[in-house]
């Protein structure tokens, strides 16, 4: 217990886990196996939970982690896990109720933490933890509702996007380049401007100076301008082409 | 068809109230010795054609009364009285019987249109993922039919979606499928609370591909990926969601990600329509089969963009395919665009 503490007040930028639910062990192996990877591994990570056994039984699993006993929806149990200096926290106790109050303990201890909770209903508590301070709310439900429908009715298009998305080895990517008011680009039409024959890129949306939203599948007349977002599908080598032209350095 | 019944209801309970209120005041000003609620009294026993004798236009004339105008007011408050009375029976009637009329003829024009139903999509659970699931495939427009066995829950959905398909019954009783019309769906998700259930749907609906030569695909929801997973994939499903697994990778990167919101992020929550990337499969009878991408005029047909193209409906993707490159039947043309777009290029892809 004591090495525990003492580990405990070296802690800074960590993140704070709150609870030991089946979530809270997933998000762990999510943690535990980008560390492997040598992801996210600047950031110490600390799981609190009421339970001792709970705790036997993760440390069983993952012999390093960091674990202290107590309870999260408690102010001073928060402070103890050093949530002032902490990167970010996980309510994810299982309680809604006891999920939304530690948000908003957390996030009136420390204003600058990254609040990433879940709820199982979207509109009522996942509102309320926006107001409440959550930077994010992820819903199992509707995440795993919308990838069913996805998987059944667009098996294709969804492994395009997961190997854009996720695939490191593709390097297939989504980029947005803001044209410069000195670039080529500004003032032509996108049949002018012929990007296939130049880079192998097409436009696939684009959004005007100052326009919340895009267009998608512009037209060989639409015109860019300076300021234009213009967002292009492609390999890495194609899109760096496509971004010293919309600098307008060559 | 029930609102217009409940209209009618009220304005029998009104009728009825009025004439009422009419005999009432009216016996109490005409007669003598009367309260207030004896002349109620008068107009019920009158109405309903009782008439005791305990109080009669006769016995309760005042002296100096005109019997002409009383009895002329009594014969008004009997004939209008009883009308009122039979209209409010038959309305009552009516609305107890054409209720149930109603509904089991809804029912059965219900079960016609999803035997009608052609490349449909099968829900087995109404519960919270099968609401958002629901909503997704509507926002798609796509046809549907959602099965579930508590009555409920049915109730609480069709209240957000009106018009929607619905079968109630147990989804891992087999004439289920046999109804929602299984040999002609396009895919099955089984979303039931209990994974064993699902996995129950993967194997009967699995089965029934296998029997009939179909190609729909099946899709469940695990929450114990490691030990559900294979058991599902071995048993015929497509594809094994856990939406835990899901949802804590999303957590997690979420946490560490820039806060700035990705294009694809703003894509699919765009408040103007609904934008998605999706797919149509060129079939051989369509007419963008043997022609080259510039041939196809997609662009200008449609108002969409090629992003990729998967020969043959396997292997890898070609991206931004150029101009030169060949459609072939069976490739799989991926795009980004409005729903409605999606369905014109649909239709061509599909030779319809």
């Amino acid at each position: 217990m004591f090495s525990v503490f003492k580990r405990d007040n070296e802690l800074k930028d960590h993140i704070i886990i709150c609870g030991l639910g089946a979530t809270a062990m997933q998000i762990i192996e999510v943690l535990e196996s980008s560390h492997e990877k040598g992801g996210h591994s600047f950031h110490d990570y600390l799981v609190i939970d009421s339970s001792e056994e709970a705790i036997e039984k993760a440390k069983a699993k993952w012999p390093s982690i960091n674990c202290m006993p107590g309870n999260a929806t408690d102010d001073d149990v928060l402070e103890q896990a050093r949530i002032k200096e902490a990167y970010g926290i996980f309510p994810v106790l299982s309680s809604e109720k006891d999920n939304l109050y530690i948000t908003m303990a957390a996030r009136q201890l420390n204003p600058r933490i990254r609040i990433v909770a879940r709820t199982s209903d979207v509109y009522n508590i996942g509102n309320k933890l926006f107001k409440g301070g959550a930077n994010s709310v992820v819903s199992p439900n509707l995440l795993g509702g919308l990838r069913l429908v996805s998987e059944i009715v667009r098996p294709n298009a969804t492994e395009f996007l997961d190997e854009l998305l996720h695939d490191v080895d593709t390097k297939l990517l989504v980029s947005e380049v803001i044209v410069s008011h000195n670039s080529w680009l500004c003032g032509r039409s996108l049949k002018e401007i012929e990007l296939p024959k130049k880079c192998g890129l097409n436009i696939i949306a684009i959004r005007k100076h100052g326009h919340q939203f895009y267009t998608y599948n512009p037209s060989a007349m639409e015109r860019i301008d300076n300021g234009d977002t213009v967002v292009v599908l492609g390999y890495r080598d194609q899109t760096a082409k496509l971004e010293s032209m919309a600098k307008g350095d060559d | 068809m029930e609102t217009i019944i409940r209209k009618r209801v009220a304005t029998a309970l009104v009728l009825i109230l009025l004439v009422f209120a009419i005999g009432t005041i009216g016996f109490y000003l005409l007669l003598d010795n009367l309260t207030l609620m004896d002349s109620l009294y008068m107009t019920v026993i009158t109405m309903t054609t009782v008439g005791y004798g305990d109080f009669t236009p006769h016995v309760n004339m005042p002296p100096g009364g005109n019997p002409y105008v009383i009895k002329t007011f009594a014969i008004i408050i009997i004939l209008v009285g009883m009308g009122a009375v039979l209209y409010v029976l038959s309305v009552m009637t009516e609305y107890i019987v054409s209720g149930d009329l109603v509904r089991r003829r809804n029912e059965r024009r219900m079960h016609k249109l999803i035997s009608s139903l052609r490349g449909h999509y099968i829900i087995c659970g109404a519960g919270r993922a099968g609401y958002y699931i629901t909503q997704e495939l509507r926002k798609t427009l796509r046809p549907f039919v959602i099965i579930e066995k508590v009555e409920e829950r049915i109730r609480e959905i069709r209240q957000e979606f009106n018009d929607l398909l619905y079968i109630h019954g147990d989804a891992t009783q087999d004439d289920v499928f046999e109804q929602a019309g299984l040999e002609n769906a396009s895919g099955i998700i089984a979303v039931l609370p209990d994974e064993k259930d699902n996995l129950f749907i993967v194997m009967a609906t699995a089965q029934k591909r296998k029997l009939s030569g179909k190609r729909f695909r099946i899709a469940a929801k695990a929450e114990h990926l490691m030990k559900m997973g294979p058991k599902m994939r071995s048993a015929g499903a497509d594809s094994v969601i856990s939406p835990e697994r899901i949802s804590s990778r999303r957590m997690v990167s979420e946490m560490f990600r820039p806060s700035v919101t990705t294009f694809l992020d703003r894509m699919l929550n765009d408040e103007r329509a609904v934008i998605r990337v999706e797919e149509v499969m060129v079939s051989p009878g369509s007419d963008l089969a043997g022609t080259t991408i510039r041939e196809a005029r997609i662009p200008d047909r449609t108002g969409l963009l090629v992003v990729a193209v998967r020969k043959g409906g396997s292997g890898g993707f070609i991206a931004n395919p150029g101009p030169e490159e060949k459609i072939e039947p069976d490739d799989v043309l991926i795009f980004m665009g409005a729903m409605e777009k999606i369905f014109t290029l649909r239709k061509l892809a599909e030779g319809r």
